[in-house]
């Protein structure tokens, strides 16, 4: 499904929820990262069709998701917020919305079952929602919202009060379900897990869209130079290295840690570099047993996103 | 710090604690274990909110039952649930739990200032409660166990539900606990990463058993016989440069997983990237990380 | 043109709802129902009801020995001491007393409080939420839960009518509650008219306004009690409950007048409205207050 968002502004009476949020999903995870209120909810309630953009146009496979009901039949929602029939069992509770996607009687039971078999609630699914734990909510969520097997998934903090365990099985599912086509748009706020997802992450703050890409393409836009970190696997080399890429016209400054054995390059330079430093490296004859930049953390690139660095 | 031995809690049928014995040494320790394991029930009879069916449990050399408040001075505890009244101020409310206490006002309202010193809380402390944000509201959480200034204090769930900015905040302020003063730290949290950041220390608990009881950095370091890679450019070409050589390569979507074999996959890799002239943004050697020791233990 | 376009394709709307109901209805009914009658509130309300059958019954012990009777054709025919037939007074004691207190004051304040339990509950609880991202229509969703807070303010309202009739109609003996089952089959027939109604009128309020309690009680107040005693009564639902029992009664024989049941204006003149046209009105009413019910619902964000 390709899910489309043209400078799309959503104002909640005088408040900005989201203002001029470009941004185009097609299959695969996709991480919607920023701080609380940033405007998250909002975009996800928008490509639901559950709210209508005050400005803008938003369209997936072409069509208007507010107006049009029927493809709502491809959308599996996971909200942040609980919302469910308390009264009901974990398996009353599926069952009830696969009716409402045009399962009949038998067949949204049996689906109902597997479904929430395969999350490990198998014991619980009988008992009332009111007595659920959190990580077992977030399950009968998740069950919820993909048993019918949607080819949009939209997940606001599916991770919350989940146990190690329920993470881990639901990471693995995300992986599963993308591979097989569907679209998935996932906000969390435990970035590790986000990297370990996928590396197509949007990122929110204040309303805005500053940036979509991979962590690479995002980190380019940041307008300060980069260190770039080269481990050789002996010693005495790093000296050598450090004064035969100060040669380089990319190099700003080069340090050494002799206590780690690592060297840092900064360098201004975004792309070439990263071709480079391995030419250099073969030329020189000197083995490396790791490259990395710091910055292309999502942690740090989060953070100097939040700290409000210049972004080009 | 704290000492179990035999330690069995029963709930009619349900064991919630079977026969748990464990010495938790001083430092940040870290508590991991699936829902129901019997980690909040260790925390609950740890803090003298239960007592044990059998057993002992000693915390700082004194047994619990016997010396119950005085051992409660030395103990400080930060609930996960909500528990901060909205209409109080932040400075109001711990002077107050510091007198509960048994401080006098003045040491009570120095001890405050100097705790939200620590937790670098600025003028919002003059605030209601009411209108902090949650990190905010984390935060007078934490210093409500720290008012009285105890030898261990008990963390459940600190970073639960803060954005990423307020939780990694969280993490350094705990972090920070142990260098400011001598308070050791027992942390429980559903997210592996907070444990490999903060503690020196981690215990796994499961189905009310000691699981495993390790140092955080000989988990952490391990190196595994794998090297992740990530590159720009067509990665097609750069596969195939690397299956010349006889290596199969891995590509889960975001990154290479490449076989270790010994240096030479280093130059390999290295010399892949210069033929098919694609950008090497990564290259490290994968080591285990919390997550997969979490794993196999728990499965 | 778009409207026409619209006309057109509703033969076929109304065929595939009618087809998917089967598979919609239980469930969602299943659910209502079960959230109507564990409502502490509707048990409050069923209490309320029941106060007028206990005083029947304790009236009914009292007059007792008042009573004279008379066997005709092998039945027992009572008399109260004037020698009057006791079941022609009892039965509009029924009607009245049904009439001024469940007719038109706990019937409305009940279809308040389901058509908010069924609707505004679910905006509270964010299942409405859920419910907008499954595909079915927001006709739908209303629709269902109409017929289920229909079904259960009917079945709740006519139980009491019948346990009301008999507390009333026992001092008249068996003869007495026979001979007038008409009037009770007036009454339920007034009920579902009424359920139907109303349930739909406050479900419009529910969807589109925040606080709904308060103004469906103005509403009551304002409209159903004061506008429909007035010249331009046939804008109220009252008016036309009111011209079907005035309506039915005068056919049962019962000497009334118009101006028993405020069908006059102020002229004087009569208002009444056919009994068959007033069913009418009341379904084409409820019909248009689902629609733009569902429109509240199709336009709501969230």
């Amino acid at each position: 499904m390709n899910i489309k968002l043209e400078q799309v502004t959503k104002n909640y009476g005088n408040v900005q929820g989201i203002s001029n949020i470009n941004l185009e999903v097609s299959r695969g995870i996709t991480g919607i990262l920023g701080p609380n209120g940033a405007g998250k909810s909002t975009t996800m309630k928008i490509i639901l069709g559950l709210s209508r953009p005050s400005r803008g146009r938003i369209t997936v496979n072409g069509k208007n998701p507010f107006d049009d009901w029927e493809l709502k039949k491809d959308f599996g929602f996971v909200p942040e917020y609980d919302c469910f029939y308390e009264h009901m069992s974990g398996l009353e509770f599926v069952c009830y919305f696969l009716r409402m996607h045009d399962f009949q009687r038998e067949e949204a039971e049996k689906r109902a079952r597997e479904a929430l078999t395969e999350l490990g609630l198998e014991e619980a699914m009988e008992r009332k929602i009111n007595t659920y734990s959190r990580g077992m909510r977030q399950k009968t969520k998740v069950a919820r919202a993909t048993v019918f097997n949607p080819r949009v998934l939209v997940m606001d903090e599916p991770f919350q009060g989940a146990d190690p365990t329920t993470r881990m099985l639901l990471m693995k599912k995300m992986t599963e379900w993308a591979e097989n086509g569907k679209t998935i748009l996932i906000s969390s706020h435990i970035l590790h897990d986000i990297q370990s997802l996928t590396d197509n992450i949007a990122l929110i703050n204040n309303g805005k869209m500053l940036a979509h890409g991979n962590r690479h393409e995002i980190r380019n836009l940041i307008n300060i130079p980069r260190p770039i970190t080269i481990v050789p696997v002996k010693d005495g080399n790093l000296r050598k290295l450090a004064k035969r890429l100060l040669d380089e016209k990319w190099t700003k400054a080069t340090s050494i840690d002799e206590d780690t054995n690592e060297l840092t390059v900064e360098t201004t330079q975004t792309e070439d570099v990263y071709l480079e430093i391995p030419k250099i490296l073969q030329k020189e004859k000197i083995t490396v047993e790791r490259i990395y930049s710091e910055d292309d953390s999502l942690d740090s690139l989060y953070a100097k996103l939040v700290e409000g660095h210049q972004w080009k | 710090m704290i000492k179990a031995t035999n330690v069995v809690k029963q709930y009619g049928n349900l064991k919630a604690l079977d026969n748990f014995s464990i010495e938790i040494p001083a430092g940040k320790v870290g508590i991991l274990g699936p829902n129901g394991a019997g980690k909040s029930t260790f925390v609950k009879i740890a803090l003298g909110l239960l007592t044990p069916t059998s057993g002992e449990i000693t915390v700082l050399g004194e047994t619990l039952t016997k010396n119950t408040t005085e051992i409660r001075r030395k103990i400080g505890y930060m609930p996960e649930h909500d528990c901060i009244p909205n209409e109080m101020t932040g400075v109001e409310f711990l002077i107050e739990m510091g007198m509960v206490s048994g401080m006098s006002l003045a040491g009570a309202t120095e001890r405050t200032h100097e705790i939200l010193g620590h937790l670098r809380m600025g003028e919002e402390k003059y605030r209601l409660i009411g209108e902090y944000s949650g990190g905010m509201r984390q935060k007078i959480k934490l210093a409500q166990g720290l008012i009285h200034a105890p030898e261990v204090v008990f963390l459940d769930e600190p970073t639960s539900g803060l954005d990423p900015n307020a939780r990694r905040e969280m993490l350094e302020t705990i972090n920070g606990l142990t260098d400011v003063s001598t308070t050791k730290v027992l942390l429980s949290t559903h997210i592996l990463q907070d444990v490999e950041t903060v503690c020196d220390s981690v215990i796994i608990v499961k189905d009310g058993k000691l699981q495993m009881q390790e140092d955080v950095k000989a988990i952490v370091g391990e190196k595994s016989n794998f090297v992740q890679v990530r590159i720009g450019g067509e990665s097609e070409n750069f596969i195939s440069e690397l299956k010349k050589k006889k290596i199969t390569v891995e590509d889960d979507g975001r990154v290479l997983i490449i076989p270790y074999v010994d240096h030479s996959t280093y130059d390999d890799i290295i010399d892949a990237s210069v033929k098919s002239e694609c950008s090497l943004y990564e290259m490290e050697r994968t080591s285990q990380s919390m997550d997969s020791v979490y794993q196999e233990i728990i499965e | 043109m778009e409207i026409i376009d619209k006309i057109g394709k509703l033969p076929d709307i109304v065929q595939s709802f009618a087809k998917r109901s089967k598979n919609l209805f239980p469930p969602i009914a299943k659910d209502c129902i079960y959230r109507l009658l564990v409502n502490k509130i509707t048990w409050i309300v069923v209490a309320i009801l029941l106060l007028p059958c206990v005083l029947g019954v304790v009236i009914y012990f009292q007059t007792d020995e008042d009573r004279q009777v008379r066997e005709s054709n092998g039945e027992k025919v009572y008399y109260d001491e004037d020698g009057d037939l006791i079941h022609e007074d009892a039965r509009e004691e029924f009607l009245n007393i049904f009439d001024l207190f469940v007719i038109s004051f706990v019937a409305i304040i009940m279809a308040i409080i389901f058509s908010s339990e069924l609707i505004n509950e679910e905006f509270e609880n964010k299942t409405m939420q859920l419910l907008r991202t499954t595909p079915i229509h927001p006709f739908e969703i209303i629709l269902h839960r109409y017929l289920a807070g229909v079904i259960s303010m009917f079945a709740i309202l006519g139980l009491n009518a019948i346990i009301f009739y008999y507390a009333v109609m026992m001092p008249s003996g068996t003869h007495g509650i026979l001979e007038n089952l008409d009037v009770l089959l007036m009454v339920l027939q007034i009920l579902l008219f009424e359920s139907l109604a109303f349930i739909a009128i406050f479900c419009v309020f529910t969807t589109y306004l925040e606080k709904p309690y308060l103004v469906g009680i103005i509403y009551w107040i304002v409209w159903e009690s004061f506008v429909s005693t007035q010249n331009y009564q046939q804008l109220t639902i009252t008016h036309y409950l009111n011209s079907m029992i005035f309506n039915s009664t005068k056919a049962m024989g019962w000497d009334v007048q118009a101006s028993d049941f405020n069908l006059v204006n102020s002229n004087e003149e009569i208002l009444a409205t056919e009994p068959f046209t007033a069913m009418l009105i009341i379904v084409v009413i409820a019909i248009l207050s689902l629609i733009l019910a569902s429109r509240g619902i199709a336009n709501r964000q969230f």
